[in-house]
């Protein structure tokens, strides 16, 4: 009786810190050093600056840094200029014409940057002025950018998978491989979904074609070539096995570097301000990682989650029952918390709950993410939709409302993932057969 | 003179930014160096757990910079909501919270800094190394952190409420 009156105690302590604006880490090694104090007679101290320190210096970690200075320094090149050309003449003649552009251009700039909200601001600061220079309806050219932009998370590289790996210690270069195909799914569901709305809503669609010869197509388009090579090299050298995550990373920064070069958008400032930016978001991740460790330690002294593993299990729920919860838990929680937090701060309480439960760590990974993209565009606490406020200059509740189809259409990606599991599972496994 | 100090540990905060980015460039340094030593047939021991340690380093060192960037995520659902002296009562109340914890983080890092150097402990990896080097760089970094969340502190109580 004890344990579960100090256990409930420990986890209102510990929404009461996040949810008074403590700092996400911070909240966490405070939460955790109370939680240890309470359940063990161990030094809690020590065992806090040992766990800490074995977690910040471990080596699957350094593939976090480079993928986001990748990022970084291909956002400061021409690249959303690039996108919006190379793209356009190709997707223009589909119903719904450019709109096509925010898709497939969001799901080419994910395929270099693990973040959504960068995937959002490089897409739309091309893409909201011309498609409005070209009277676009508001409503889905926004809706289609905010949804469009999680597919950052999703295609590889993604932070959030890096996180989810390293919290559970699963194979990164398995996971990045695993969320290629739902990515591409999602994309086109969202394509479908753009068609099928402005079938219905041709008279507020703007009809111009630029009319252009194949070839001037492949002229326009030759700009985006570079991205494609390094695209295909990193996601290529973890698929074959030739470099692991990490490695892939820093030859992508080593290609990055060369392509802003060529660019010429590489100069001693572009430099320093994207090597600082991925210093301050690794930093940021990092730190929170660290407090995530110090409280799955101080979790497993709690006993709760074990108690729960063994309470699902004693409940003996089908599989799909248990999964449909554990959606509408993490839709709810992503309303309140970003993706990040709220993948670290559950994992060590749900890890043992699905392992007990029989699912596939990879498997549950993506279905994670893919919540956790959700999670974006859901208000009040949606980085897509602050970051698409800024630069639209429209409020949120207006964003948030055009992207609500798009939510469900992840809702239908999610169904699609339950019932066939090798739409997330078949490329990992091709793969351990190519390194054998 | 206040002014001064004010000034002086913006200026460290700073300078720990960049000693972060450069431990950042180190880590894609070693990286390449193991792919190259890969390709051309040549070994050097315990470069994983040098990149590592380099990642630990510019984690630790970034914190104060990442801190004063406003950089560390928090909610601020409610902060922002709150107005005049609830929202400076609200800061000030997260600012104790953090200052103590990140002065406790120091603290116990300095203390396995101490132990780690005085046992002359080494590394459980193929390095071998001398485990208090790297791990200095965790203790110097969250001291400096707690400075910079203390210095918030107190800039805040004398703040004007808005």
């Amino acid at each position: 009786m004890t344990e579960i009156l100090l256990t409930t105690f420990f986890i209102s302590v510990l929404l009461f810190f996040l949810g008074s604006g403590i700092w996400v880490a911070l909240s966490m090694i405070g939460v955790s050093s109370i939680g240890m104090i309470l359940f063990t007679s161990r030094p809690v101290g020590d065992a806090m600056a040992t766990t800490i320190w074995g977690a910040s210096s471990s080596w699957t970690l350094t593939a976090l840094p480079l993928f986001v200075w990748m990022g970084e320094i291909l956002f400061r090149t021409k690249l959303s200029e690039n996108l919006f050309k190379g793209l356009a003449p190709w997707l223009q003649k589909l119903p719904g014409g450019l709109i096509h552009v925010n898709v497939v251009g969001c799901a080419l700039f994910a395929a270099i940057s693990g973040s959504s909200a960068a995937t959002v601001a490089t897409v739309g600061k091309m893409s909201i002025p011309e498609l409005r220079k070209r009277k676009y309806p508001e409503k889905i050219l926004l809706g289609s950018l905010a949804g469009s932009g999680t597919l950052g998370l999703l295609i590889p590289p993604s932070i959030i998978l890096i996180i989810y790996g390293v919290t559970v210690q699963e194979s990164i270069a398995k996971l990045f491989i695993a969320g290629i195909i739902p990515g591409i799914m999602i994309a086109l569901i969202f394509m479908s979904y753009v068609i099928v709305w402005s079938l219905i809503n041709k008279k507020s669609m703007p009809r111009l074609i630029e009319n252009s010869s194949f070839l001037e197509k492949v002229k326009k388009s030759r700009q985006l070539m570079p991205v494609v090579l390094l695209i295909l090299g990193v996601i290529g050298s973890i698929y074959t096995g030739v470099a692991t995550a990490t490695e892939a990373a820093s030859l992508g920064v080593v290609g990055a570097l060369i392509l802003s070069y060529f660019q010429k958008s590489l100069n001693l400032k572009t430099f320093k301000a994207s090597l600082l930016g991925a210093t301050k978001t690794s930093c940021m991740i990092a730190f929170i990682l660290a407090g995530a460790t110090f409280l799955s330690l101080a979790m497993g002294f709690t006993g709760l989650p074990r108690n729960l593993a063994i309470w699902i299990q004693d409940m003996d729920l089908s599989p799909y029952v248990l999964i449909f919860v554990l959606m509408i838990f993490y839709i709810i929680l992503g309303m309140f918390l970003d993706g990040i937090s709220a993948v670290v701060l559950t994992m060590a309480i749900i890890e043992p709950m699905i392992r007990q439960a029989g699912f596939d760590m990879i498997w549950f990974g993506i279905f994670l993410v893919i919540v956790v993209e959700m999670a974006q565009i859901t208000p009040p606490v949606g980085f897509n939709l602050f970051v698409l406020q800024g630069m639209a200059n429209k409020d949120m509740g207006f964003i948030a409302k055009s992207a609500f189809p798009l939510f469900l259409l992840m809702i239908l990606a999610l169904i699609l993932i339950v019932i066939f599991p090798e739409i997330a599972l078949w490329m990992p496994q091709q793969m351990i057969q190519n390194i054998n | 003179m206040l002014y001064k100090i004010d000034n002086f540990l913006k200026k460290i905060y700073r300078f720990s930014g960049y000693i972060a980015a450069s431990f950042l460039i180190l880590v894609a340094i070693f990286i390449l160096i193991g792919i190259a030593s890969r390709i051309f047939g040549f070994y050097i021991r315990g470069l994983a757990e040098y990149s590592g340690y380099c990642m630990a380093a510019s984690s630790f060192f970034a914190l104060a910079y990442t801190f004063v960037e406003g950089g560390h995520i928090r909610i601020t659902l409610f902060l922002e909501k709150a107005s005049g002296v609830k929202k400076k009562f609200l800061e000030i109340w997260c600012l104790i919270i953090a200052s103590f914890y990140s002065g406790y983080l120091a603290f116990y890092f300095i203390k396995m800094l101490k132990i780690s150097f005085e046992f002359q402990e080494r590394s459980e990896g193929a390095d071998e190394i001398l485990i208090w080097i790297p791990q200095t760089s965790v203790a110097i970094g969250s001291l400096i952190f707690f400075i910079c969340v203390f210095h918030q502190f107190i800039l805040k109580i004398f703040s004007r409420i808005k």
